[in-house]
């Protein structure tokens, strides 16, 4: 491995690494949105930092030009696209996840107010409290 | 470096297997879409590979530039006949909101 090669080498275990992310995130997250956060960030940057590994590995030539001109295009089109494809998402009105700590929040306007969660946090603390009466 | 290459194209095949799982049992429409740009996005790192592998970069390049370009525009054309399919309809797709 020459010079350059070893110069090339953290981009593309870099870029492997978030690769790695986004299909993790596209997996495990709970709803749409998320799931396009995941794939629209981390596999751009992942791309970017592979494609640019292959330029350093290569060196000055005309193929790294071509990759240059691949880099460009991935940089602009891939969270276009997904952008597009959240709008919709977003305009068709696919549901949102919400952490049950927020429950009881307006997610968007004209929305209704989701189910509030406290009552049964309020039952157990009082139940606590009768506990140590009834210990006293 | 080949090994390094190779070994890295064989990475990316596998997250391209573990993505398909997200096209086959997403629940919305949306999901599915998403799974498939990401596998496109895949697609063209692991043709920029194969040029590299095989030590033949150029026209592996062009593949990969054509393949980003058709990516992108299948991926924003059917985006956008969603949204005026959505908007035209008085029933939302996805979801059950409004």
């Amino acid at each position: 491995m020459t010079l350059m090669d070893w110069l090339a080498l953290p981009f593309i275990v870099g870029g492997a690494f978030f690769l790695f992310v986004s299909a993790v995130g596209l997996i495990r997250l709970p709803d749409f949105f998320s799931r396009a956060h995941a794939v629209g960030k981390s596999e751009t940057l992942g791309s970017l930092l592979i494609l640019i590994g292959l330029m350093l590995h290569h060196g000055f030539a005309l193929e790294s030009g071509q990759l240059l001109l691949v880099v460009i295009f991935v940089a602009v089109t891939n969270p276009t696209g997904i952008h597009a494809l959240s709008r919709a998402a977003l305009r068709a009105g696919v549901d949102i996840w919400v952490h049950p700590r927020d429950r009881g929040m307006r997610v968007r306007a004209g929305d209704e107010i989701n189910e509030p969660q406290g009552a049964e946090a309020g039952a157990s603390s009082e139940e606590g409290i009768s506990d140590t009466g009834d210990a006293r | 470096m080949i090994e390094v290459l190779t070994g890295l194209a064989a990475f990316i095949s596998i997250l391209i297997a573990v993505t398909f799982y997200r096209v086959l049992v997403g629940p919305t429409l949306y999901d599915r879409l998403l799974g498939v740009g990401a596998i496109g996005t895949f697609s063209v790192l692991l043709l920029a590979l194969i040029g590299f592998i095989y030590e033949r970069p150029s026209g592996f390049l062009d593949l990969a530039i054509t393949y980003a370009i058709l990516n992108f525009v299948g991926v924003v054309a059917i985006a956008k006949f969603l949204d005026l399919d959505s908007r035209d309809s008085s029933e939302p797709a996805g979801g059950s909101k409004e």
